[in-house]
């Protein structure tokens, strides 16, 4: 991607291959640990290898580890970054793809990759766990009138989502498993919801429950995933992608079945 | 065309958008991208289906419009186009995914075997429907941005 701000270009960079290729997997790990699909994830690893004037280097990535290999004086080289988890976090992949992006532009030296990798690692969230609450209670409110919700149902979901996340995140702390996390969310935004139903505020319906459970939706598994399927070359990173929202909607939907029935629906 | 329900779709699709772009942890200087792709990604969707051009085909333009004000608007500001992506969700097919989640929960407790028949057919179908709206919704917003780093990388 372009940018506005012109930026100097500096002369090649001369660092060892070893470290050049190293900086370029670890983007590629950042940006697949962040949402990032396989495919963009691949351009910005050449975009980096590129710009560090590296040719004829393989780069591979699989469900764990971005795999970068050469030869440096004759002698093959190979470098694996692993891949801890298949998250979403934009800010970072925003960053690394800049970054690549410069990389492969010139713009900046190859001893001024390490710390600016070091720096996108360590990108603290930008956001307290309120404040997300409460972006994720918008958010579900907004899903509800897109599925024609009324005003009644929309401040049930709103509430459910909030004190969803907010359970969550408690949970997450407490270093419980992402499947029961992820099933006890569900029932207490369920339950709340079917409260909802039977106070009569919203009705028994897809626009009430599905806006309640926004905070679990798997958009980008799904999306990274059949993407990546659909390419042909990243079957089993797709596979695991898809794999994970399936497994996401069968727990969300114990959820919802267990949050209904505690409620007596 | 009903411009207000396009209008009232594009309202809600950037509430949408911008709740979750903090969610998705997009900085604040960036949300605003995430909202004018909410807005113009549900409103090119609505206005697509208020012409008849189908689920699917609706999806995928909302998802190239998501795609192009992104590809225009965040580089401008120093971000990937990776920003507007919490703007793809709400083009999913939610009461698709619903119905699924819904007859996959129903059939274990069905004795019936034209009912579990009925009930699988439909969990199939609307399975469908999901992938399908999915894959529009990843194809529409992945190629745009990879055509013109192509375009530019050949340019240089």
């Amino acid at each position: 991607m372009t940018s506005s701000v012109a930026e100097p270009i500096l002369p090649a960079p001369l660092i060892p291959v070893s470290q050049a290729m190293d900086a370029a997997a670890r983007v590629g790990a950042i940006l697949m640990q962040s949402g990032a699909s396989t495919e963009s994830s691949v351009v910005a690893v050449r975009e980096m290898l590129s710009g560090l004037d590296l040719a004829g280097v393989n780069v591979t990535i699989g469900g764990d580890a971005v795999i970068v290999s050469a030869t440096e004086h004759g002698v093959p080289l190979t470098i694996m970054r692993t891949i801890p988890t298949l998250g979403a976090n934009l800010e970072r992949a925003s960053m690394a793809h800049v970054l690549a992006e410069r990389v492969h532009r010139g713009a900046i030296s190859g001893e001024g990759i390490a710390p600016e990798l070091a720096a996108v690692s360590a990108t603290p969230a930008p956001y307290n766990r309120y404040v997300v609450a409460v972006a994720l209670g918008i958010a579900g409110l907004a899903f509800n009138q897109l599925m024609g919700g009324t005003l009644t149902s929309a401040a049930v979901v709103f509430v459910a989502n909030v004190v969803a996340h907010l359970a969550r995140t408690e949970l997450t702390q407490r270093k419980s498993p992402v499947a029961v996390t992820a099933l006890a969310t569900a029932v207490i935004a369920t339950v709340i919801a079917a409260i909802g139903v039977r106070m009569g505020l919203a009705p028994m319906a897809a626009s009430t429950f599905i806006p309640a459970i926004t905070l679990l939706i798997p958009g980008f598994a799904l999306i990274n995933g059949l993407l990546d399927l659909s390419s042909l070359r990243y079957v089993m990173v797709g596979l695991q992608r898809v794999l994970i929202a399936v497994l996401t909607f069968l727990v969300i939907g114990i959820g919802i079945a267990a949050g209904i029935a505690l409620v007596g629906g | 065309m009903d411009i207000n329900a396009v209008l009232t779709n594009a309202l809600w699709g950037a509430v949408m958008a911008g709740g979750l772009a903090v969610f998705f942890t997009v900085p604040q200087r960036a949300l605003w991208i995430a909202v004018v792709c909410g807005g113009a990604g549900r409103g090119v969707r609505s206005a697509a289906l208020q012409a008849d051009q189908g689920l699917l085909r609706a999806t995928l333009l909302a998802a190239l419009a998501v795609s192009l004000v992104a590809v225009l608007l965040a580089p401008s500001q120093q971000f990937s186009p990776v920003v507007a992506m919490s703007a793809l969700i709400p083009l999913g097919a939610a009461i698709d995914a619903f119905d699924v989640i819904w007859a996959a929960m129903q059939i274990p407790g069905t004795s019936d075997v034209t009912q579990v028949t009925a009930l699988g057919a439909d969990l199939i179908a609307n399975a469908v429907t999901v992938a399908a709206v999915t894959l529009a919704i990843a194809i529409g917003f992945l190629v745009p941005w990879l055509v013109l780093r192509f375009a530019r990388h050949t340019g240089e």
